[in-house]
């Protein structure tokens, strides 16, 4: 298994995928921001002006961290920053299945009357969240194995 | 310091380097949003418009301010609605409209808006309709049906046989 998990052809993969999912999410929010903010502000999770923010500056960190992962540089930052924004999006579609409330995403496209959150959403973030850890596994073992 | 630490710090840098960018994209696009501005206003393009919470919702209801539930005629039948609203779904509006105007106010006069709480799109989409209209004191309540029912507020609805009123 840990072969597996190390396997440097697994990990280009997940890299790859990783970076161009977050690339393209990124594109469409920062060309419609109002849109994207009222999504975030759909999941009643932040207040009008922690919305705006997030929406102002969470597509950049996607680009930012996504570019970096296709072009195989920061691999380790990037991969944490965007497993740590995983695990906010998969917290935050949880906490609004819960509530029963019916979404758009907001996960690839600012458009009304997109696609809604459910378990397939959920699905598809906590299998992107698994990917950027085996990457950053995999980052932190390859710094380590360079100092070493 | 651990190659955790220096990743964290890297990391922490990125979404610096990130939130700069974006603040200043912001603020020189032309889509750059207010920050302070509300979301559902800066899509809907009200104004002047107003969102409500469930509290300011019923403090207007006690005032007598008239609601108008945005949803399908179906929804506000037989699944409730707030007591006293006027049913004006959004999605037939050209014909809806001229049925229900006689028992709307005048144009200087409040009105408040509401359909199936966060995430719905009628309240927004019908108080820009009245707007145009030239309704210039509309409000969106924007917890809508579920919460003005959860709160026990005063509703109404109809059974598929006959009326019935709650609250």
């Amino acid at each position: 298994m840990k072969k597996l998990l190390g396997n440097r052809w697994l990990l280009l993969l997940c890299r790859l995928v990783l970076g161009v999912v977050f690339v393209y999410a990124s594109i469409d929010k920062i060309q419609h921001p109002a849109a994207f903010a009222k999504q975030v502000y759909n999941y009643q999770m932040l207040s009008v002006t922690a919305s705006n923010l997030f929406a102002v500056t969470l597509p950049w960190m996607e680009l930012f961290a996504g570019l970096a992962l296709i072009v195989g540089v920061f691999k380790g930052e990037s991969s944490l920053l965007l497993s740590t924004l995983l695990v906010i999006f998969v917290a935050a579609i949880s906490v609004n299945l819960y509530r029963g409330v019916n979404l758009d995403c907001g996960c690839f496209s600012t458009a009304e009357g997109g696609r809604s959150i459910g378990m397939l959403t959920l699905a598809q973030d906590v299998g992107l969240l698994a990917a950027g850890l085996l990457v950053l596994r995999g980052a932190m073992l390859g710094r380590r194995q360079l100092a070493g | 310091m651990s190659d955790w630490g220096k990743t964290f710090l890297g990391a922490l840098a990125i979404v610096g380097c990130a939130a700069v960018v974006g603040l200043v994209y912001n603020r020189v696009s032309e889509e750059g949003i207010g920050l302070t501005q509300h979301p559902l206003q800066a899509v809907s393009d009200l104004e002047p418009s107003w969102f409500l919470d469930t509290p300011q919702a019923k403090k207007k209801w006690d005032e007598g301010v008239t609601f108008v539930d945005a949803r399908a005629e179906d929804f506000y039948r037989y699944q409730g609605h707030i007591r006293g609203a006027i049913s004006l779904p959004v999605t037939e509006f050209d014909s809806a409209f001229p049925l229900v105007k006689d028992r709307l106010p005048p144009p200087d006069e409040e009105i408040v808006c509401y359909c199936s709480g966060f995430g719905c799109e009628e309240s927004t989409e019908l108080a820009r309709r009245l707007t145009e209209k030239g309704y210039r004191l509309v409000y969106v309540y924007e917890g809508g049906w579920p919460e003005w029912s959860e709160a026990g507020h005063p509703a109404e609805v109809e059974d598929a046989e006959e009326g019935e009123e709650t609250g």
